[in-house]
């Protein structure tokens, strides 16, 4: 019987420690508590941990500065903050320290399970995704040509888009993961020493992802592989090309994403694309 | 992505996939279940997909992969618990025009 993974639960509330517990079994996962970032400091100073969920607003040492303590000492340690009063500038604080994935309280069991065995499952690389500037109204990064980024990325920028609803966050988290994938893949050509840029816009009324690839380019008219260039009676067509050219199964990525988005737009040799969701105002704000 | 199946009548099974269906080697098992099967004799599948809390373009591919096997070998297939969310993302690629989707498995199950 293979090893359970150590994790080290950092959190100030015990009722949080309780249902994580409930979460992840003990013939699964053997479980550390501490209750304050020093104490889980000190912890790892005696032993490491496959890994380690913090919250973020605690007493004593915070979650922020716990993460930026372990990545002085350990730059692979895996690392998961979860909070429940998420900030623009706590997801920056946490890309900018290479957490592994960020999520929000209250969750749900199965969610939590899910993350965690993502997480440990994850390869040890945490620092792939640089922060090039960041505020919280516009965010840089520049990420390698690997296809396992998008679903590491994915988690921070959703958690910023707080004012959609969350039918929304995963409609627009879908879309930009589909538009991360065809640059990863089309432009990049998944050569994880290609790297791409993705920017996040947060304006008054719309939040905008613009993702830049170091590819050639494509033509709408010369994308047999792709199902935006299907016959409307013939849904598969695509498909026989994929084969063709042995792509996986899908093709489907930029009719989902303008589906799911409000506007996609492609710069002229499209190896850049914005993808547009609109916000409603807020009754009685004012627009900036 | 969790996926398990039962035969329902001899030569019909009911293949059951839950959360996540989305790129890597997990949606695979999807395609290689639906090969064993037709290759140990089943002709009809239905897909009950009701579990299924997200799916991507290679998610979507999957069925289309599946689809493609089942109907090369002669055989049928059908889908239920496609509801909201989920059935959109195969209606907006269309797919809603090839797959036959059946409000529930006793209802696909009549169809065959």
């Amino acid at each position: 019987m293979a090893a359970a993974n150590t994790i080290l639960i950092v959190d100030d509330d015990p009722d949080i420690h309780n249902l994580l517990a409930a979460a992840l079994p003990p013939e699964k996962y053997m479980i550390k508590d501490a209750y304050d970032g020093l104490e889980a400091l000190s912890i790892l100073e005696k032993e490491p941990y496959d890994l380690v969920i913090t919250d973020v607003r605690m007493p004593g040492l915070d979650g922020l500065q716990l993460l930026r303590r372990i990545r002085e000492a350990r730059p692979d340690a895996k690392v998961l903050v979860m909070t429940a009063q998420t900030t623009p500038e706590t997801v920056i604080s946490s890309l900018r320290d290479h957490a592994l994935s960020y999520f929000s309280k209250p969750f749900s069991l199965d969610a939590v399970t899910e993350i965690v065995d993502r997480a440990l499952g994850a390869p040890d690389l945490p620092g792939d995704i640089e922060v090039l500037s960041a505020i919280p109204e516009w965010i840089s990064l520049q990420l390698p040509c690997k296809l396992e980024i998008a679903d590491r990325l994915i988690p921070f920028l959703r958690e910023m888009a707080t004012d959609l609803s969350a039918l929304e966050r995963e409609d627009v988290g879908t879309a930009f993961r589909e538009l991360l994938m065809n640059a990863i893949e089309h432009g990049g050509h998944s050569d994880p020493r290609k790297t791409i840029r993705v920017d996040y816009v947060r304006t008054a009324r719309a939040i905008v992802y613009k993702v830049w690839d170091p590819g050639e380019g494509f033509s709408f008219n010369n994308i047999p592989h792709a199902a935006v260039s299907n016959r409307p009676d013939a849904p598969f067509e695509h498909v026989e090309a994929r084969n063709r050219l042995g792509l996986r199964p899908g093709g489907f990525g930029i009719l989902l994403s303008r589906h799911l988005a409000d506007e996609l737009i492609y710069n002229q040799k499209g190896n850049e694309v914005l993808l547009i969701k609109y916000i409603e105002p807020v009754s009685g704000q004012p627009d900036h | 992505m969790e996926i398990s199946h039962h035969q329902i009548m001899p030569e019909t099974a009911v293949i059951t996939v839950a959360g996540r269906v989305m790129l890597g080697p997990e949606s695979e098992q999807i395609t290689t279940l639906v090969s064993n099967l037709l290759g140990e004799g089943t002709h009809a599948i239905i897909f009950n997909i009701a579990g299924v809390t997200a799916i991507d373009s290679t998610g979507i591919g999957r069925f289309i992969a599946s689809y493609n096997k089942i109907a090369a070998a002669g055989g049928e297939m059908r889908i239920t618990g496609a509801t909201g969310y989920l059935f959109q993302a195969f209606h907006v690629c269309r797919l809603d025009t090839v797959f036959r989707f059946y409000p529930s498995l006793d209802e696909a199950c009549k169809s065959l």
